[in-house]
């Protein structure tokens, strides 16, 4: 095999290499971009349903009880909005 | 001595190549300077002011504008309010979006310094996003929340009671988890009252489109409505703690449940 032919496969395999690793890092960056996307849903928007388990056992109404403290922390999310909302100074203007 | 030379004269080679991008400003502003020159610069100023105060403009108008996005979101989301009410919001978040726009158009198209700065203070003081819409929005999402919340309590409280008298009818002293369920029905009622008064408080509120007094009233009101879900929300987390007692106090009297089923049933 003469020393051209060599350098040749040797330059195609870089590129072959350097053409995986961009498909890569774009696959990877799109996905980060897909999921900070769902992450700024605004939160509690999905938990305007409340759920009750059917039945009176025990564990039924644990159940229930840990539904209603997680509708709870998103109402105390909702209130933290409302004073957001009030206490807001908006930024100087600029003189 | 020959290399002593070159080395000084690459040392000022080198200087003056570091220093020649002042030298133009340096000759402009300097003794040789002339009056087109200073209003030339003044220009320049004016020019880089107005750019800064749009850059500021379109930076709280983005700022508004997301947070009248989110605040949609948690609006459509909303079950237990009117359809006029939640109607009504939506419309006046949709309305603030376009004035916005509309005025960051107007923005980018200004020219005169002092329209320009009339138009970025317009942001705060004509279109209350932050002062009326966002806080009156945010207040409807609670109340309807709580009602959400008290009518899942209602429903467990009705589990709680069928408990109480099943105890009850085995021999069961249930006396203290009865006074339990008598507060926890009250503190549900009262927090659906609260949520009620806080929505109504303010549904119909508008700008006040400069009036010093429909400011104040509109902050008035925004506060007895906050006070109102708070007091709410205080209700809720009682009842919570009387459910929590009265399934403890069950537990310890040995009254098990006779239905074991637990698959969860959304509510409407």
């Amino acid at each position: 095999m003469s020393n051209t032919l060599k350098t040749i496969i040797i330059g195609l395999a870089v590129i072959v290499l350097i053409g995986l690793g961009w498909k890569f890092y774009i696959d990877k960056n799109y996905s980060d971009i897909g999921l900070e996307e769902s992450a700024n849903v605004p939160a509690g928007v999905e938990n305007q349903t409340a759920s009750v388990s059917s039945g009176t056992s025990d564990a039924a109404l644990d159940k229930d009880l840990l539904n209603i403290d997680a509708e709870l922390n998103t109402l105390s999310s909702d209130s933290a909005s409302i004073d957001q909302g009030l206490n807001d100074k908006p930024i100087p203007p600029a003189e | 001595m020959t290399k002593l030379k070159i080395q000084i004269l690459s040392s000022l080679a080198a200087t003056v190549l570091f220093l020649s991008p002042a030298l133009p400003a340096f000759a402009q502003g300097g003794v040789g300077s002339t009056t087109g020159d200073k209003a030339i610069k003044l220009e320049e100023v004016k020019a880089k002011r107005i750019e800064l105060i749009k850059a500021r403009a379109n930076e709280e108008i983005d700022r508004r504008i997301k947070a009248l996005d989110r605040l949609s979101a948690r609006v459509a989301a909303m079950k237990r309010v009117s359809d006029a009410q939640k109607n009504n919001i939506a419309s006046t978040v949709a309305t603030e979006k376009i004035n916005l726009e509309n005025l960051r158009a107007k923005i980018a198209a200004d020219t005169d310094l002092e329209t320009l700065k009339a138009d970025q203070r317009s942001i705060a003081t004509s279109y209350r996003v932050f002062a009326l819409v966002i806080p009156q929005g945010e207040i409807l999402v609670a109340g309807d929340r709580i009602k959400t919340i008290a009518d899942s309590m209602t429903t467990i409280g009705g589990k709680l009671e069928s408990r109480i008298n099943e105890a009850k009818n085995s021999g069961k002293d249930v006396a203290s988890l009865e006074t339990y369920l008598t507060d926890y029905k009250a503190k549900i009622a009262d927090a659906i009252l609260k949520a009620d008064a806080a929505i109504n408080g303010v549904s119909a509120l508008t700008p006040d489109n400069g009036s010093t007094a429909k400011a104040a009233a509109n902050r008035a009101a925004l506060q007895t409505a906050r006070e109102n879900i708070r007091k709410g929300m205080e209700d809720l987390r009682a009842a919570r703690e009387d459910a929590r007692k009265i399934v403890q106090g069950l537990k310890s009297i040995g009254a098990a449940g006779n239905a074991s089923a637990s698959s969860t049933i959304p509510r409407e």
